[in-house]
């Protein structure tokens, strides 16, 4: 298994941009956080104030929130590129991991009138990282509710015959420029679709998706289906996979 | 401040920056306008006429730099003076913000107790670096 298309180069130019653009999202978050810390700090402490405050602590919550989400994706950055992430492979039910993640995101989905929809087995088991898959499904979902525009269809199906499976996510409406298909899966990238649809984010979330699959001998990428939207499609061997066993993981797939 | 509310577009990708800045200009007696990407600042800039811009540098898709260009190159709404809102200012990056058409510069992160004298300056037409 390889793992050689994850890094995407490595170059020191493209390390000194990265770590540019890692400066510049740690200092914005800092920044917020000082300026509704001043607020607080400046803020009359009478009762019609408390709905105010309140918001000012949601906000320095969040983005406290949001940089330990930075932090925890710049480890496993520095894992990828140093092909030192740490894979378990054991096996999973890919069924369970995949409706588990719409279940919490179907709250999102209805806040935003996107209908979710799910089709696919009631079990495929697979053999894998269960916290790297889960995280991978997690964001994918996570991309297919936030980036379905309003009031249309994301529909999430999984495929599967022995040796491998196969999971469709399709954001029925949503539109890529065919020269942001790769660029989606480069690190910092985001495009105007994740300001058009009020993502957070740092665009770190599908490049460690593609080094993740690449892992597990995979393959991730994204189409532009004209008239019907955007679909990203993820492909993973099996593994042999099957839910009652549990042996112990094969060396060849821990040495990555 | 004197000379009344002013009309101040905020043009930032960022919902909480940009909550903060309408937090600022409300409590300073302006009035916010609100644009959550470079297009659409670009576009409001020409619906609402506002009486000054202050535009987030780093933003996906068209960025701070595209956008103010964009706009000097509208024959209406070209004069409106921008102010570019960074993370970064550098030495160096001070010419590539003024190059790049904007009348100045506001450093984050933004101090509430000195955004009121940083954007009277850039209302009364001071500060501006060209």
């Amino acid at each position: 298994m390889s793992s050689t298309t994850v890094n995407g180069g490595g170059s020191s130019r493209s390390s000194a941009g990265f770590t540019a653009r890692l400066a510049h999202d740690i200092r914005g978050h800092a920044s917020v956080i000082l300026a509704y810390t001043d607020l607080l700090r400046g803020q009359a402490t009478s009762a019609d104030r408390d709905q105010e405050r309140e918001e000012f602590l949601d906000t320095i919550e969040r983005q406290c929130r949001e940089l330990m989400a930075l932090s925890g994706n710049l480890r496993l950055c520095r894992q990828i590129e140093t092909d030192e992430l740490p894979m378990e492979f054991r096996p999973l039910d890919m069924t369970a991991i995949v409706t588990g993640s719409l279940a919490r995101w179907r709250a999102r989905a209805a806040e935003r009138e996107v209908e979710l929809d799910w089709s696919g087995p009631p079990q495929i088991g697979v053999r894998g990282d269960a916290e790297h898959l889960e995280r991978l499904i997690e964001e994918l979902v996570h991309n297919a509710v936030v980036y379905t525009p309003c009031g249309q269809r994301a529909t999430v199906s999984l495929l599967a015959d022995d040796a491998a499976l196969s999971i469709d996510l399709l954001s029925g409406g949503a539109r890529l420029d065919p020269d942001e298909l790769e660029r989606i899966f480069q690190p910092f990238y985001r495009g105007t679709s994740a300001t058009t649809a009020s993502v957070a984010g740092h665009g770190l979330g599908l490049w460690i998706s593609r080094a993740i699959v690449a892992a597990h001998g995979g393959a991730l990428r994204a189409e532009i289906l004209p008239g019907t939207g955007v679909r990203v499609r993820l492909s993973l061997p099996r593994h042999g996979g099957v839910l009652t066993a549990c042996e112990p993981p094969p060396t060849a797939t821990t040495s990555l | 401040m004197s000379g009344g509310g002013k009309r101040v577009l905020v043009v930032e990708d960022n919902a909480d920056n940009r909550r903060l800045v309408e937090l600022l200009l409300t409590a300073l007696g302006h009035t916010p306008l609100l644009a959550a990407s470079g297009p659409e600042g670009v576009q409001k800039v020409g619906e609402a006429h506002p009486d000054l811009v202050l535009m987030d540098l780093h933003m996906p898709g068209m960025d701070g730099r595209e956008a103010a260009a964009m706009i000097r190159r509208d024959p209406v709404c070209g004069h409106t003076p921008l102010v570019a809102v960074t993370a970064y200012a550098m030495a160096g990056d001070r010419d590539q913000i003024l190059n790049a058409g904007f009348d100045g510069y506001i450093s984050k992160p933004i101090t509430p107790e000195l955004f009121g004298q940083q954007l009277g300056c850039f209302l009364a037409g001071e500060g501006y670096h060209r």
